[in-house]
């Protein structure tokens, strides 16, 4: 066996049945990602990035449909699960941190019973005494100073970096073997964010485990991701290598997402791009490619026809006019 | 003052501690401490570090929405923390602040019209009818339709508002406008927008800006000079290019390496630095970066390294250098 799939998904659709219409958060997303990567899903707010993941471990609003042709996690066809299968899919396969780890903490436990907890609930059989070793055990791992001390604390207590340290030591307290990081750096600092990414590689490549990081910092996208889907209203866009995205992008939303970030292909003081207009209404797409209302290179075809995803050299670009911007 | 907009002189804000019942001040935390700094007219300068490293409070400091405790702010040859209330309420006119946060700087119950009338009726004078044209010159300049006037802010996305509180803060005609994480709170395609509109306006209006942000792409792209805090403290302060290229703290290197590279395979020796800033509260002896510097001698635990020249216009604070 070549390649080792930890999850594979394919067209999956989440739509949200409100009394003012359909909202197709996620519509028609295809990825897989292999044992030991990291897959960036990349897009602005409201493009769907967030409810995608929250799709796979089935943590979604109650007026949530989800459907998919496969959503295969750790070789099991998880799509037609029932709310109590879900759960099981939850820790033991699938592990999530949350951007805001102050409010995905609980503030009236300590650390020491949040941790347990999840130990607990996966590993039964450890002794009190056993599952307290393991619980600072993990707090070494991810990098916490004294952790007889600061297990015994209120999330509160503790700054924003030990606390996102906190939150991924749960995570991994289950062993996963795909971990969802959503936006894990987005509230900390530089020099934080840099510890946290370098520790969540470190542990990656111990545990063999597989990410999915969701973000729209394209700067955290280049120091960890091995692959990269580009989600737009709800499709992803463009997919392929980190390499290949960011040398030469072929949609144009992706390049002119890379092209308004200042200090990439921008020279100093040179005008960004920008992309006019804004994230199109969820529940009223245009016809034709979603993205053709901001697009500087759209033409009338492009307002008619849908385009379908093209596969060249292992990346796949779902636009009718795919090279055209950069003379190809 | 010879090109100095603001000439800023051992500025320093402190915050009581308050503890207990009788809500006793029992200690305080140094925000900034006895920082100096000139902003050259027209120029951009970039003021960058962590957060709690006092660089909002500085930028607050300097139009006095914070009380400085010491020290004094040269505009014009007047200091303005000085003068009196009414004096200073006309000066301010000219210094001006956007805010990080489009969501709550903007009241809601006022539409845009009513919010930029009261700006232009109160503070200039202007008459209904100037104020109503003027207001359609400021959206435009801005780049929102006029017809967008009698709307309220929440009707608008984060980038509009963001134009908006932009709007307000040109109607009065400003020198000098402080841009507080300005454009953090927004998309990278809206940020770019908002960036490519602060650098339009101060090609035609020749406003000065400090802009305050922990973006460091952003402040590499927009800013003429770029001064770095840690703690309170100036720790670094250079033109953006020789700032970028050659840093000379040790606090600026590794703020720099953190920041990833944006591209597909260039890889970058990083310096990653241990532990956290400590609190203002508890600030260490000596250099204040000793405790996190990967180069901190015994010296530098005793002693506070000054401020000053490295290499022409240039300054840094570390007894390394």
């Amino acid at each position: 066996m070549a390649k080792e799939n930890i999850i594979e998904v394919q067209n999956l659709k989440t739509y949200f049945h409100t009394p003012e219409g359909i909202v197709k958060s996620v519509d028609g997303v295809s990825f897989s990602i292999e044992k030991g990567k990291t897959m960036a899903l990349v897009g602005e707010s409201g493009c769907g990035k967030t409810q995608t993941s929250l799709s796979l471990i089935r943590l979604l609003a109650p007026t949530a449909k989800v459907s998919a042709d496969k959503i295969e996690i750790n070789g099991k066809e998880t799509k037609d699960y029932t709310k109590d299968q879900a759960r099981g899919i939850r820790g033991k396969d699938i592990s999530m941190i949350f951007q805001e780890p102050m409010t995905s903490l609980n503030p009236v436990y300590r650390v020491k019973r949040q941790l347990e907890e999840m130990i607990r609930l996966h590993q039964p059989e450890l002794s009190k005494q056993d599952t307290y070793q393991r619980a600072l055990n993990i707090l070494t791992r991810v990098g916490i100073p004294e952790p007889q001390e600061r297990i015994r604390v209120f999330p509160h207590q503790l700054s924003g970096g030990l606390r996102q340290r906190v939150m991924i030591a749960i995570a991994l307290a289950s062993n996963p073997r795909l971990l969802i990081a959503d936006e894990p750096t987005t509230a900390l600092d530089v020099t934080i964010q840099a510890q946290i990414i370098e520790l969540l590689k470190e542990i990656q490549k111990e545990m063999e485990m597989s990410i999915l990081l969701i973000t729209h910092d394209f700067g955290v996208v280049s120091q960890m991701a091995d692959t990269v889907s580009v989600m737009y209203a709800g499709k992803i866009v463009e997919q392929g290598s980190m390499k290949d995205i960011f040398e030469d992008p072929w949609h144009p939303y992706t390049r002119l997402l890379i092209m308004s970030i200042p200090g990439i292909k921008v020279k100093r003081g040179g005008r960004l791009e920008t992309i006019e207009g804004a994230v199109p209404n969820p529940m009223n797409f245009p016809p034709g490619c979603r993205f053709y209302p901001r697009c500087p290179y759209a033409e009338e075809r492009c307002m008619r026809e849908e385009p379908v995803p093209e596969v060249i050299g292992g990346r796949m670009v779902r636009c009718l006019k795919r090279g055209v911007h950069d003379g190809r | 003052m010879d090109g100095n907009l603001l000439e800023i002189k051992d500025l320093e804000v402190q915050f009581p501690i308050k503890k207990g019942i009788l809500q006793r001040t029992v200690g305080h935390i140094h925000a900034v401490d006895k920082i100096s700094f000139n902003i050259k007219e027209c120029e951009t300068l970039g003021l960058v570090g962590e957060s709690g490293c006092g660089k909002t409070t500085t930028g607050r400091a300097i139009l006095r929405l914070n009380d400085p405790s010491a020290g004094s702010v040269y505009y014009k040859n007047e200091d303005l923390l000085k003068i009196g209330r009414s004096d200073f309420r006309d000066m301010r006119k000219n210094l001006q602040i956007i805010f990080q946060d489009p969501y709550s700087s903007l009241n809601p119950r006022q539409t845009v019209k009513g919010l930029l009338n009261e700006v232009l009726t109160v503070k200039c004078g202007y008459s209904k009818a100037e104020a109503a044209e003027r207001i359609n010159e400021l959206l435009i300049q801005v780049g929102l339709s006029p017809v967008y006037a009698n709307r309220y802010p929440h009707e608008f996305s984060g980038g509009q508002r963001q134009r908006i509180a932009i709007a307000r803060a040109l109607a009065l005609m400003p020198e000098f406008i402080v841009c507080d994480e300005a454009v953090s709170a927004l998309d990278v395609s809206i940020q770019s927008q908002i960036i490519n509109l602060l650098m339009d306006l101060k090609d035609t209006y020749k406003v000065t800006y400090l802009f305050i942000s922990h973006a460091l792409n952003v402040v590499q792209h927009i800013s003429d000079r770029v001064a770095v805090m840690y703690l309170g403290k100036i720790v670094e302060l250079a033109e953006t290019e020789e700032l970028f290229s050659h840093a000379a703290h040790p606090y600026t290197q590794a703020l720099l390496s953190a920041v990833p590279i944006l591209s597909g395979h260039e890889k970058r020796e990083r310096i990653i630095l241990k532990g956290e800033v400590p609190g203002a509260a508890h600030i260490p002896s000596g250099c204040r970066f000793h405790t996190r510097c990967p180069m901190a001698t015994k010296e530098c635990a005793e002693h506070e390294p000054e401020l000053r020249e490295v290499a022409s216009g240039h300054m840094a604070a570390c007894h390394r250098l």
